[in-house]
């Protein structure tokens, strides 16, 4: 049995989901709810239009946010159905700056079914039968964040954390909120728990395991026909009379005897498969709560990637994680190269008769600066995702739209964090100019648009769209006309150019790329050709250092 | 007052009277049903809003999750409680005189036309079980002739009603004494936005008088 994997039910749905201990909670707290929203920003703008919420948008985005998590996925036809009219009235709410109460006013007498459906789900608000679940699932995803912060961040000089250490972070951080409930005033059957069940004990054990639930109700179905009505109890409170209850429905059946070998065999074959352990938690905090709890008890721990700063799950004594990042590795891989680098330059440029190992130098690197994207450049890139959204299915092909779509998100991301410019986000802004006149002219014709040439390709790729060079690179080969490569590529010396990919200006591949960069910038004559530049002999110096003595940093002591 | 389709406009304004007065008996349903178990889960204010708000619409108090079943007001479910609604819609009726004071204009709605339409509400099934209601539409034509005020719309008669004719709901407990005091409130607003509507309708109706006419 896969110890990592861990199986729930929920209510309302008679299917059981899985839980991939570590990956799910990484897959949650990296999940980017960016396209989501989107398509809730359009289904409202639509909504507005035509008084009714467009179906086919709203399926689309329930399927999206449905990968957020299993838990989603399994509540998304009950407590999640409504996810994308969330979204809308917290949008609403948020860009005119109103609240809830007066949104709810405006549309208490609703005109058309856009204003019903947002006055029924604000109606549920008020009287406590939903919450708003988008607002929910962001502040949840926080929380997962923050709290595998706080359990397994670790800061710089640390030493590496023990199992003691997580637990007792863990527990603090669960004990914390409990805290803060129980001063608040809060009871203890409104906050979210977990029960563990086994398909025969869930709620609606019933229906789950249906076959021989069938086969049992045959058996008693006359007993059962005479029985004392309990549906009565569903509006008290049972709390205490728990044992009444199940002995009471244990009554009709106490005198069952073991059936016979072939209902025997048929039960085995019904209930072979089904998990032995079967969690039934009530909310999504519960899921994240249980996932991490499992993870400590047994024994899968997170590290943060010391190049890209991303939880990722210890499986040995590496400090870097196995995603691919902007340069097209993985941070384990570059960082290994790195190294190898650094070993190879040290061993070229050591002067022969320092044969002595000295210690390796730090690169450090330039800290990436976040660029914001200004309201002209933001305008300009929500205007062309308009013109070819609307196109879809026209001029352009629904995948390509996603690709293109995704290309500019993960653009601007990288312009945050500080791994694109913002002229290569014009360069791509500009090939979009051209490709919306292509799909323009095609939407008019009705045929496929003309291919337009990726010109941005050659200098940038957000990280996302850099994985496959080998499979891009024959496409652009084959482009009729193909400007010439920047001089940019003088700079990689590394064998397998070909992945390397931008947004990595301030980050270099050997230690002899960087100092030739710094080489380079402190050169008066800055216009030299590259191939010059790679020619030149370039004489790697080791820092000169003077040893002060205590007087002559200090002075003299009186 | 003129109409361009008086037959029409009559049938209109008595659905309207009919459905507020099915609006206002529901709404006591769904209101007395917030004892069950949402007293501290849905705000009253908010459903005397809702209800106010869709004086024709008559189970828009689902929208706060409010339902009306043998589980929620049991002791509303009988036959003697079921005599409310058409004597709602009669204590409706007998105040449809005041529809004179509604004007277009100098046009106002004639006694004919007042009196066809107390008809055609009288038609759709309202009653005056036991002489519970005091007030008749003669003595509220003659008010309203002469010019004096009305007696305010209060929930006395059906009070009355409960007490002498439905015991379920005469018997002293949490749920009834909330209902009692519910009532008083629910009946003298809902009356004063229904008012309203009927304004509204009736002006609806005279609104797109044809261009010949008005020469």
């Amino acid at each position: 049995m896969n110890n990592s994997i861990v199986r729930f039910a929920v209510h309302d749905n008679n299917n059981f989901y899985k839980i991939d201990l570590s990956k799910t909670l990484l897959q949650f707290t990296e999940f980017d709810f960016t396209y989501f929203w989107e398509q809730c920003i359009e289904a409202g703008r639509m909504a507005r239009k035509n008084g009714r919420l467009p179906q086919n948008i709203i399926s689309n985005a329930k399927t999206v946010v449905s990968r957020a998590h299993p838990f989603v996925e399994a509540c998304i036809s009950n407590d999640y159905s409504e996810i994308v009219t969330d979204c809308i009235i917290e949008y609403i709410c948020h860009s005119e700056r109103i609240g809830l109460e007066e949104l709810w006013a405006r549309c208490i007498t609703p005109k058309n079914l856009y204003e019903t459906a947002i006055f029924r789900r604000i109606s549920e608000y008020k009287a406590n039968r939903a919450m708003n679940r988008w607002t929910s699932i962001v502040r949840l995803q926080e929380y997962a964040r923050n709290k595998l912060e706080f359990i397994f961040g670790t800061s710089e000089g640390e030493p590496l954390l023990t199992e003691e250490i997580i637990r007792t972070r863990k527990e603090y951080f669960d004990l914390a909120v409990s805290v803060a409930a129980n001063e608040l005033g809060c009871p203890d059957n409104a906050m979210p728990s977990v029960r563990l069940c086994t398909p025969a004990t869930l709620p609606n054990a019933a229906f789950a395991v249906s076959k021989v639930s069938k086969a049992i109700y045959r058996r008693f179905a006359e007993a059962l026909s005479h029985g004392q009505d309990m549906s009565a109890l569903e509006n008290r409170n049972c709390s205490k009379i728990h044992d009444q209850v199940a002995m009471e429905a244990y009554a009709y059946v106490k005198n069952m005897s073991r059936p016979g070998e072939i209902d025997m065999n048929f039960a085995l074959e019904a209930i072979r498969d089904n998990p032995t352990e079967l969690y039934l938690p009530d909310s999504l905090k519960a899921v994240i709560d249980l996932e991490v709890e499992l993870m400590i008890q047994r024994g899968i721990y997170l590290r943060k990637c010391e190049s890209c700063g991303r939880y990722f799950t210890v499986t040995d004594d590496n400090t870097r994680c196995d995603r691919v990042n902007s340069s097209g590795k993985t941070c384990r891989k570059q960082y290994e190269e790195l190294l190898e680098s650094i070993a190879q330059a040290a061993k070229v440029n050591m002067p022969e008769e320092e044969i002595a190992p000295t210690p390796v130098p730090v690169v450090e690197t330039k800290p990436d600066i976040p660029v914001t994207v200004p309201p002209e450049t933001e305008k300009r890139s929500q205007k062309l995702y308009n013109a070819l959204y609307k196109r879809v299915g026209k001029g352009i092909d629904e995948n390509e739209f996603k690709e293109w779509s995704q290309y500019l998100s993960n653009m601007k991301r990288n312009l945050k964090i500080g791994e694109a410019t913002l002229s290569q986000l014009d360069e791509f802004l500009d090939y979009s100019d051209r490709l919306c006149e292509e799909v323009k002219r095609a939407s008019k014709t009705k045929t496929p648009h003309a291919p337009v040439e990726k010109t941005y390709e050659r200098n940038s790729a957000p990280a996302q769209n850099a994985v496959e060079p080998a499979v891009q690179q024959p496409v652009v080969q084959n482009e009729p006309v193909q400007a010439p490569a920047e001089p940019q590529v003088a700079t990689i010396v590394s064998s397998d150019e070909v992945n390397v990919k931008p947004f990595v200006p301030q980050t270099f591949d050997t230690l002899f790329d960087a100092f030739m960069a710094g080489y380079n910038d402190d050169d008066e004559n800055e216009k030299v050709a590259p191939e010059k530049r790679e020619k030149k002999h370039v004489e790697i110096k080791m820092p000169q250092w003077e040893r002060l003595s205590r007087e002559d940093a200090y002075g003299k002591k009186d | 007052m003129f109409f361009i389709n008086e037959t029409a406009a009559i049938n209109g304004i008595a659905d309207t009277i009919i459905k507020g007065g099915v609006s206002l008996y529901n709404a006591i349903k769904y209101i007395y049903s917030i004892t069950e178990k949402d007293f501290y889960n849905v705000n009253i204010k908010d459903a005397f809003k809702v209800v106010l708000n869709n004086i024709t619409d008559t189970d828009s108090l689902q929208a706060l999750g409010l339902r009306i079943n043998d589980r929620t007001c049991i002791e509303m479910q009988n036959e003697e409680y079921n005599r409310v609604l058409p004597m709602i819609v009669y204590s409706l009726a007998v105040r449809i005189p005041t529809l004179k004071n509604v004007k277009n204009g100098d046009d106002f709605m004639t006694d004919d036309q007042l009196y066809r339409l107390y008809t055609a509400v009288m038609e759709k099934g309202a009653e005056n079980y036991k002489d519970m209601i005091s007030e008749t539409f003669l003595e509220t034509k003659y008010l309203v002739r002469k010019g004096k005020k009305l007696p305010p719309f209060t929930a006395d008669w059906y009070k009355t009603y409960i007490y002498t004719n439905v015991p379920s709901l005469a018997e002293i407990t949490n749920k009834n004494m909330f209902l009692l005091g519910l009532v008083d409130v629910l009946f003298a607003m809902f009356y004063s936005c229904l008012e309203e509507e009927l304004h509204n309708k009736i002006i609806e109706f005279t609104a797109d008088k044809p261009e010949d006419e008005e020469k």
